[in-house]
C-alpha cells in the first residue's frame, strides 16, 4: 500500500488521527455557510436577473483566489517552516517522498477550503443553473488542485533565489529592510498568487464557454488541474536539491535578525509601559511585540484609514464602521497566535495561573485593538455625530468582548483557537461588510449606535 | 591512524558584521569522546549547527566520514547521529514509533535496543507529547543511535536533565564510544566531561582556546572563567 511504503505519510496519518480536532477543521466550512446568505448579495447578484454564465465566472474566479491565496500560504507554512522540519532536520530524508507526504496532507487537511468555496457558490445551483454551478465549481476545484502542486515549486526555487548570486541584484532591489536572502522566501507566495492567479484569469473565460454550452470549454477547465501536475513534477528534482539546504538558509536568515534583534532588546517593545508591575501582560506584549509586530503596525494603517473616512461627511461613518469592526476582528486573532509556541505545560511548570496569562492575553488584543479605534474616535469627537461616537464606541466593546472570548478560547484551545475565533469574526465582518440586516440590527440594538 | 571521522578546517562564520566563530579546527578519530566546551557565546552551537549541516560556514570545510557537509549535507546528515539542544519530535507519536520511524528513514537498526540504551524501555510505547524534557531528550538520542552513524553530536544534552537521566544519557554514549561511534558532546558544564571525556576542545569568542587530554582539564579550567 502507498501509504504504507512512505514513511512520512504514514507518521503525518498518525498524527492526524490522534491530534483529533476534526470539528475544528470543519470551522471553515460552517463560516462559509454561514457567510453564503451575507455574501450573495455582492457576490452572486447576477442570480437576481443577471448574466448568470459571466456573473459565474466572475464569482468562481474571485472565490479561485481567496482559495490559491489560503492555500499557498499553508504550503509555504508547510514546506518551508513546518513542523516537519525541526523533527526532520537531524536526520537524511528522502525529499520526493517528503514532498509527496506534505502533498497529500495539504489535500487532506485543506479540502476544507475548496468545500467552503463551493458553499460560497452554492446558491448558483439552489437557483436553478446547475450547468453553471458545475462549470464554475470545476474552475474552482481546478485553482485547488493546481495549489496542490505548483506552490512547492516555486518555494523550493525561492531557496535556490536566495542562495544564487543572478538573483542577488534583483533582491537586493526588492528587499526593503530584510535581510536579501530573506527577501527570496517572502515574495515567494506572492510570485505564487501570480503564477497560479494569471492562467485563472486567462482561463476563467471557460466557465464561460462551458455554461453556453461550448463543449471544448470543458476541456479548458482542465488546463488548471493540469498546471500543478506540471508543478509538481517540477518540485520533485528541485526538493532534491534545495529541500534540505532550506534548513542552513533560515538558520542563517535567523541568525541575521537575532543580531538585530540584540541590539533593539535593550529597546521597550510596543506599549510595554502599560504592564508595570503585571509580569504576565509584560510578556504578552513582548511577545506580541516582537514576534506579531506586523498587528501593530496594520491596526495603525487602518485606524488611520478609519480617521480619514471618519472625518468626510456624508458616508464616512459608515467606511469608519466598516473598517474598525474588520480591524477589531482581524486583532481578536492576536490570544489565539499568542499561544502558538507557547505551550500550556510550559505555564503548568512555571506555576503561572491560566487565568492570568488568558487575561494578559486579551488586554494586549484590546491594547492593539486601541490602533484602530482611537483615530476615528478622535476624528468624531471633533467632527461626528453622538450617534457616529455611539457606533465606534460599540466598536471597541465588540473589541473588548472579542478579545475576552478569544483568549478564553485559546486557553482552552491553544492556537487552535484560531480556527474558531476567525470564521466567528469574519462572518460579523461580512456582516457589516455587506450591509446585513443582522448585523445591522446587532448594532442598533445599542441605544444611539446605528450606523 | 585511523582516519578522523569529523574533520573540522579552519571554520568560520559570520552573520553580516557579527563574527561568530573563526578560524576553527580539530578533529574527532573514531571511538573517540570529545567535549567541545566554552562558555555561553563562545560559538558552541555556531560550530554544532555547521558540522550537522544547519548552517553553511563562511569559510573553511567539514567533512563528516569524508563527506563533505556543505556539498551533501543529506549524506552528512546520513552519516551523524545529531541531538539538538531542544529536541523536537511528533508529539503524537510513541518514543518507540519514533524511533522506528528514524530507523526506516536512516535505512534500519535495532529500535528496541536504543530505547533500551537510552533508558527509556519502559514508557517507550507513551505519547511523546506526555514526556518530561529529559524523556524528549533520551527519545531523541534513541533515534540518534538507532543506526549506529559514525558520529553523534550532542548540543548541551546534559542540560537541565535530573542526576538519573543525565547519567542514563552519559552511559548511552560510553557503550556507543565502546562501540567504535564517535561522540563530540557540547557543554558549558566541565565536571562530567573530566570523568568520560578523551579530549577538551575549549571555545571562547568564536575560536579555539586549547585542545588537550581530558586529563588535562585542570590545566586550561582557568580559560573557561568569563573575568
Amino acid at each position: 500500500m502507498a501509504a504504507m511504503a512512505n514513511p512520512y505519510r504514514r507518521v503525518h496519518g498518525l498524527q492526524r488521527r490522534r491530534r483529533g480536532g476534526v470539528l475544528l477543521r470543519l470551522a471553515p466550512i460552517l463560516a462559509a455557510a454561514l457567510a453564503t446568505p451575507l455574501l450573495r448579495p455582492v457576490l452572486l447578484r447576477f442570480l437576481d436577473g443577471g448574466d448568470v454564465a459571466a456573473g459565474t465566472a466572475d464569482a468562481a474566479l474571485r472565490i479561485g483566489m481567496v482559495v490559491v491565496a489560503i492555500l499557498s500560504l499553508n504550503l509555504y507554512t508547510d514546506l518551508v517552516r513546518g513542523p516537519d522540519r525541526p523533527v526532520l532536520d537531524p536526520h537524511p530524508i528522502d525529499p520526493r517522498a517528503l514532498l509527496a507526504a506534505l502533498t497529500w496532507r495539504a489535500a487532506l487537511e485543506r479540502v476544507d477550503v475548496l468545500v467552503a468555496g463551493l458553499i460560497v457558490l452554492s446558491p448558483v445551483a439552489l437557483a436553478g443553473h446547475p450547468v453553471a454551478f458545475a462549470a464554475g465549481a470545476l474552475f474552482v476545484a481546478g485553482a485547488w488542485a493546481a495549489c496542490l502542486g505548483v506552490p512547492h515549486a516555486i518555494y523550493l526555487g525561492a531557496v535556490w533565489a536566495a542562495r544564487s548570486p543572478r538573483a542577488s541584484q534583483v533582491l537586493e532591489l526588492i528587499r526593503g529592510d530584510n535581510a536579501p536572502m530573506h527577501a527570496a522566501l517572502i515574495y515567494a507566495p506572492g510570485v505564487v498568487a501570480a503564477a497560479i492567479g494569471l492562467p485563472m484569469a486567462w482561463l476563467v473565460v471557460a466557465v464561460e464557454w462551458a455554461i453556453d454550452g461550448w463543449a471544448p470549454g470543458w476541456a479548458w477547465l482542465a488546463l488548471l488541474p493540469g498546471l500543478g501536475v506540471a508543478g509538481a513534477l517540477a518540485a520533485r528534482p528541485l526538493a532534491d536539491r534545495f529541500y534540505v539546504p532550506t534548513t542552513a538558509l533560515l538558520t542563517e536568515i535567523d541568525g541575521m535578525y537575532a543580531g538585530v534583534n540584540e541590539a533593539e532588546e535593550a529597546r521597550l517593545v510596543y506599549l510595554e509601559w502599560t504592564a508595570r508591575g503585571r509580569p504576565e501582560l509584560l510578556r504578552a506584549l513582548r511577545q506580541a511585540g516582537r514576534t506579531l509586530w506586523p498587528y501593530s503596525v496594520g491596526a495603525w494603517s487602518v485606524g488611520a484609514l478609519a480617521g480619514l473616512a471618519a472625518w468626510t461627511r456624508g458616508g464616512g461613518a459608515e467606511w469608519a464602521t466598516f473598517l474598525v469592526t474588520g480591524g477589531a476582528v482581524a486583532v481578536s486573532t492576536l490570544p489565539a497566535l499568542l499561544s502558538r509556541g507557547d505551550p500550556p505545560w510550559l505555564d503548568r511548570a512555571l506555576g503561572v495561573s491560566v487565568v492570568r496569562v488568558a487575561a494578559a492575553r486579551a488586554a494586549t488584543a484590546l491594547l492593539y485593538a486601541q490602533g484602530v479605534v482611537v483615530p476615528p474616535l478622535l476624528a468624531l469627537l471633533v467632527r461626528g455625530t453622538v450617534a457616529d461616537l455611539a457606533t465606534l464606541l460599540w466598536a471597541e466593546a465588540l473589541a473588548a468582548v472579542g478579545a475576552v472570548v478569544a483568549a478564553s478560547a485559546a486557553a482552552r484551545l491553544g492556537s487552535r483557537a484560531l480556527w474558531v475565533v476567525a470564521p466567528i469574526g469574519l462572518v460579523l465582518w461580512a456582516g457589516a461588510l455587506f450591509g446585513d440586516p443582522a448585523l445591522a440590527t446587532l448594532l442598533t440594538a445599542v441605544p444611539g449606535a446605528a450606523p | 591512524m585511523t582516519d578522523p571521522v569529523l574533520s573540522v578546517r579552519a571554520v568560520a562564520k559570520s552573520f553580516g558584521r557579527v563574527q561568530a566563530v573563526r578560524d576553527v579546527s580539530f578533529e574527532v578519530s573514531p571511538g573517540e569522546f570529545v567535549g567541545l566546551v566554552g562558555p555561553n557565546g563562545a560559538g558552541k552551537s555556531t560550530t554544532i549547527k555547521m558540522l550537522s549541516g544547519q548552517l553553511l560556514p563562511s569559510a573553511g570545510s567539514i567533512t563528516v566520514a569524508g563527506v563533505d557537509v556543505a556539498a551533501d549535507p543529506n549524506g552528512a546528515r546520513a552519516r551523524i547521529g545529531y541531538v539538538p539542544e531542544e529536541p523536537r519530535l511528533y508529539e503524537y507519536l510513541t518514543a518507540h514509533e519514533m524511533v522506528s520511524f528514524a530507523a526506516e528513514i536512516r535505512g534500519g537498526g535495532d529500535v528496541d535496543a536504543a530505547l533500551d540504551l537510552a533508558g527509556l524501555g519502559g514508557d517507550a510505547h507513551r505519547l511523546i507529547r506526555e514526556y518530561s524534557q529529559g524523556m524528549r531528550r533520551r527519545t531523541a538520542l534513541a533515534a540518534a543511535l538507532v543506526a549506529k552513524p559514525p558520529l553523534l553530536v550532542l548540543d548541551e544534552a546534559l542540560n537541565g536533565l535530573d542526576p538519573p537521566s543525565a547519567a542514563r544519557v552519559v552511559r548511552a554514549l560510553e557503550v556507543a564510544c565502546a562501540d567504535g561511534q564517535a561522540v563530540l558532546l557540547s557543554t558549558h558544564v566541565l565536571d562530567t566531561l573530566e570523568r568520560i571525556a578523551d579530549r577538551v576542545v575549549m571555545l571562547a569568542a568564536g575560536k579555539v582556546l586549547a585542545d588537550v587530554p581530558a586529563a588535562e582539564l585542570d590545566r586550561v579550567r582557568g580559560l573557561f572563567d568569563p573575568h
